[in-house]
């Protein structure tokens, strides 16, 4: 239930009390403050200080939020996997498998809405709930991921603790009776939260949820964003210290030729993306249509399965942390990083086939670690004079798989930027990140989360979509000027006669300070046979002025200006008395429907 | 106060509840965040000891899965990043430690205890010049205990690696700045003093030697590495004082009681000993002339060349000496001598050509034979 705006009590400015009338919260019978000091709080604190200290709240709670959920992920781990790093066999096989079992049955029973990507669920709470995210899902999330993950299922904190800081938000803007439209933006606010504490990374958080949940940077939101994610890693910072969730290795490029492996980095990363989301695709839709009571099992017989994988390989269990940092120092040879990567791809794509719930954040960033640090042992096997640490590779093998599998290209390059802290590292990143974000994008139509949307049957805005299009421009609507503007100095003879060029029932009039107006020809016709030696200008009101737009202004601009006019002015930007063409709604429907039968 | 339902609270007092839930959910994350540490740095700690453990008990392996655990905990933990990079190495995982133990030194190229295991392994093996440049850096490096004694240990390890790669000027130069910085400790002036000896340096090794006496008056292996370094010098006096005070400590070493023997035979009939009458100094030249003579006769007998040789038939080497011998033996007379400082050159000049002689065919002489070779090989070219 979301609450209406009619029904806020400082909702708006619409609904704002009149003067003299005694402000909300004063009566009631609300006796903890002097009622004079109360009522001058409650004036000053207008709709948007309180969102933005509301930003600031929900900071803090998604910060402290996902500090308790990643003890809870590690504490669960330790307990049921013991704090060996190969646990032994029985533990390996029998803890996934059961844990899944318990995982399936909260998930069904208890916590159904948990099932499923939390940045879709972000995304439905802002287009399709009014932001409305039910806090039990937060508490679901946090319980059953905590246990998924611990108990070795090949998923990560970061989606889960996105969605924790999107409920929270959600939670306390309902509260607090804003209204629907800063309900639906605290959502992203919260998320960007809850996101930044899990990667303890604000900057690459911000722009992942205006990258992926918004879809565009406005202005109104931006700053409770910010203010958000700052929070939020703060607090993480004070708990949990200020170090990433793996050490950085030291970065420098040591040959220039080294930006060739990079670049083949970014293939083999590309590639790699679109395995995993080519089988995610074909796996996901086939499991889901299995007959319902098997999903009391599947998360089960998936972690049997990345048990058996566990048995030789315990890294791929879980989040993987704990391996990235070794993988980004040296720890491992070039293959058993290469062997790691393609077991990660399979153990996710079990465990988020099977239902269990959590995060592909992780795992993105494990398979891209494995993958860059197989590639960088394998040139330092060659060329050991020629290439920097293998660690470097596995830390741009991160950003790599990020910008190919989710597609976030700007979250990638600043994620890497962001937990590497070294700007020399940007070239390389971006040759490899836009590679393989070009090749995911060539060979895959559809993003990862509107592929995941459609599987569950909505369908989300695509923000990829939103940011590829290229939308319709005026220029592409407008027709040339039929013949010479008419000018306010222009005497109405002369008018009439320049008017004769143009076949519209109206003509053009630029005056002195660069606005325009529309004359109709037969009122100047009139105009003119009885004073024919005054100006045009006499005839023509100020305050009847007409709206211009510019060539390169979308379309939708043009429709939204256009009025009653019968057109409008095309004017050149840095000449506004000057006459590019015009525009009518005729020609912009004209130019949609081209664009519909092209379609 | 009556119960209100949540929607129906104003703004402020939402907001002041917020405030409240804050104070409370930072309490728990403050406990839970501590607890969960002191859980991370317990495991790490008991991960640690099982991985010592378990290199003590040559389990390498299982060391390392051991170390590797604790630093899931402590993952910037040196001791435990050093340990693991030595259950590598015991492992035989070299490559492996190397290239974990460079990762650590990117981190931190100044940290002494991962430069001297790098010295360490590149040691291992045979790459001198990586060695060497890692020994450096510890030994200029930062510790964070014990820094001195840990310089000092690299220091030692890197003469030591010198030594075995047989570049004793650098292990000499280097064992120069190591004695200026010994720290009051028998043991160590006693191997440095070793190390001398290994560079021929025996002045030095002598003055370590004395050193580490001076802290341990009793210590064997200083009085043994002294009183050789004296008795090799031809020092036999202090020769005796060491080796003298060795034997009391240790009164079954055959080879010391022989060597103090010898010393004492040196000092007892050296002639060239200073403040001598010179009747006693003629009385030692006769006697070891006439041992001369003697040991000449006693090799001839071995080697079946009769002397005094027969007139008949040509003289053999050792006949022609012990003919000159003869020749001279009656002018080596206490009052002859006593009056010719020149004679009595003479004299020791033949009796040490008879014992070289004798040594080279009969063997290595003992008793006074072995003195008077000492004796002259001590004053060679000297004057008496």
């Amino acid at each position: 239930m979301t609450p209406s705006p009619t029904t806020s009590h400082l909702g708006g400015p619409d609904a704002r009390p009149a003067a003299g009338a005694p402000l909300p919260g004063i009566q009631g019978g609300n006796v903890w403050l002097p009622a004079r000091l109360r009522a001058l709080r409650a004036a000053a604190m207008a709709e948007d200080n309180l969102f933005l200290l509301l930003a600031v709240i929900i900071g803090l709670f998604s910060g402290l939020s996902v500090v308790l959920f990643r003890i809870a992920i590690d504490w669960s781990r330790i307990t049921l996997l013991g704090s060996a790093l190969s646990p032994p066999a029985w533990r390996t096989l029998l803890v996934p498998t059961l844990g899944g079992l318990v995982v399936a049955v909260l998930v069904i029973k208890v916590f159904p809405l948990v099932r499923g990507s939390g940045v879709n669920q972000t995304k439905a709470a802002v287009y399709i709930y009014d932001g409305y995210i039910p806090f039990s899902t937060v508490i679901g999330k946090f319980i059953t991921c905590a246990l998924a993950i611990g108990s070795g299922q090949s998923l990560g904190p970061e989606d889960p603790s996105l969605q924790i800081g999107a409920g929270i938000a959600s939670a306390l803007g309902r509260r607090l009776q804003f209204s629907r439209e800063r309900i639906r933006l605290i959502a992203p606010v919260g998320a960007a939260a809850g996101l930044a504490a899990a990667f303890n990374a604000p900057i690459s958080s911000v722009l992942f949820v205006i990258e992926e949940v918004i879809g565009r940077w406005t202005a109104g939101v931006l700053g409770a964003i910010v203010l958000a994610a700052v929070s939020s890693v703060t607090v993480v910072r004070l708990f949990l210290g200020s170090e990433p969730l793996f050490r950085i290795p030291a970065y420098r490029l040591v040959h220039p030729t080294e930006l060739l492996v990079y670049a083949a980095l970014g293939i083999a990363g590309g590639l790699a993306s679109l395995l995993f989301v080519k089988i995610l695709s074909y796996a996901r839709p086939r499991v889901r249509m299995l007959p319902p009571w098997t999903r009391y099992f599947q998360p089960a017989i998936a972690g049997l399965i990345i048990g058996v994988i566990g048995l030789r390989f315990p890294q791929v269990m879980g989040a993987g942390y704990d391996s990235m940092d070794q993988a980004m120092h040296n720890q491992y040879t070039w293959q058993i990083l290469a062997v790691l990567a393609g077991f990660k791809i399979l153990a996710t794509c079990l465990s988020f086939t099977g239902g269990a719930p959590g995060g592909m954040f992780a795992p993105t960033l494990f398979i891209g670690a494995m993958l860059g640090g197989a590639l960088g042992g394998v040139e330092h096997h060659f060329f050991p004079r020629l290439t920097a640490s293998v660690g470097s590779y596995a830390l741009v093998g991160m950003g790599t798989l990020f910008a190919g599998f989710l597609r976030a290209p700007m979250t990638s390059v600043f994620m890497v930027l962001e937990v590497s802290g070294n700007y020399s590292i940007i070239v390389p990143v971006m040759i490899s990140n836009t590679i393989a974000y070009l090749i995911n994008l060539k060979y895959q139509p559809t993003a990862l989360f509107d592929l995941l949307s459609r599987q569950e049957g909505v369908d989300l805005p695509s923000m990829e979509e939103l940011r590829e299009q290229s939308p319709l421009l005026v220029e592409d609507a407008m027709r040339a000027p039929s013949g010479p503007p008419l000018h306010e100095d222009d005497t109405l003879a002369a008018a009439v006669a320049k008017s004769k060029a143009w076949s519209t029932s109206h003509v053009p009039v630029s005056h002195w300070d660069g606005t325009w107006s529309l004359i109709a020809k037969n009122v100047l016709k009139q105009e003119a046979a009885t004073r024919g030696a005054d100006l045009l200008r006499a005839i023509l009101p100020v305050s009847d002025r007409v709206p211009v737009v510019h060539s390169d202004q979308p379309l939708y601009m043009a429709m939204r200006r256009m009025g009653e006019w019968p057109y409008l002015p095309v004017v050149h930007r840095a000449a506004f008395t000057r006459l590019q063409g015009t525009i009518s709604l005729d020609d912009i429907l004209k130019r949609y429907r081209a664009l519909r039968i092209a379609d | 106060m009556a119960v209100k339902s949540v929607h129906s609270l104003s703004r402020e007092t939402i907001l002041v509840l917020c405030a409240g839930g804050l104070i409370v959910l930072f309490t728990v994350v403050g406990f839970a965040s501590n607890w969960y540490r002191q859980k991370r740095t317990a495991l790490a700690q008991e991960w640690y000891a099982r991985g010592q453990a378990d290199l003590k008990d040559q389990k390498p392996r299982r060391a390392i899965d051991d170390f590797r655990t604790a630093l899931i905990y402590s993952p910037d933990d040196d001791l435990y990043r050093l340990h693991l990079a030595e259950a590598l190495m015991a492992a035989g995982n070299l490559d492996e430690a190397r290239t974990y133990l460079l990762n650590v030194r990117e981190d931190d190229s100044e940290n002494g205890a991962v430069n001297l295991a790098l010295a360490r392994l590149s040691a291992r093996t045979d790459n001198t010049i990586d060695a060497l440049r890692y020994y450096q850096s510890a030994i200029y490096g930062r510790w964070e205990r014990n820094a001195e004694g840990q310089r000092i240990q690299a220091r030692l390890e890197l003469c030591q690696f010198l030594l075995s790669h047989g570049r004793t000027a650098e292990a000499q130069g280097e064992l120069v700045a190591l004695a200026g910085s010994l720290p009051a400790e028998a043991s160590l002036h006693t191997r440095v003093a070793r190390m001398f000896l290994q560079v021929q340096d025996k002045q030095h090794a002598l003055e370590q030697f004395r050193d580490a006496l001076r802290l341990d008056p009793k210590r064997l292996d200083a009085l043994l590495g002294a009183g050789e370094i004296a008795f090799e010098s031809g020092d036999y006096r202090t020769a005796e004082r060491y080796l003298g005070r060795a034997l009391a400590e240790q009164p079954n070493d055959a080879r010391t009681r022989s060597q103090l023997s010898i010393a004492r035979l040196v000092l007892a009939n050296d002639p060239f000993e200073p403040r001598l009458s010179n009747q006693e100094r003629s009385t030692r030249v006769v006697n070891l002339f006439d041992r001369a003579l003697a040991r000449l006769d006693d090799c001839a007998h071995i080697l079946g060349q009769p002397v005094p040789p027969p007139s008949s038939s040509p003289l053999l080497g050792l006949q022609q000496l012990y003919v000159r011998l003869e020749k001279m033996r009656p002018q080596v007379r206490v009052s002859k001598l006593s009056r010719n400082p020149d004679l009595q050159t003479s004299a020791m000049a033949l009796a040490y050509e008879a014992e070289q002689l004798a040594e080279q065919r009969c063997g290595s002489p003992e008793g006074l034979d072995e003195a008077l070779l000492l004796i002259a090989s001590a004053h060679k070219g000297s004057e008496l």
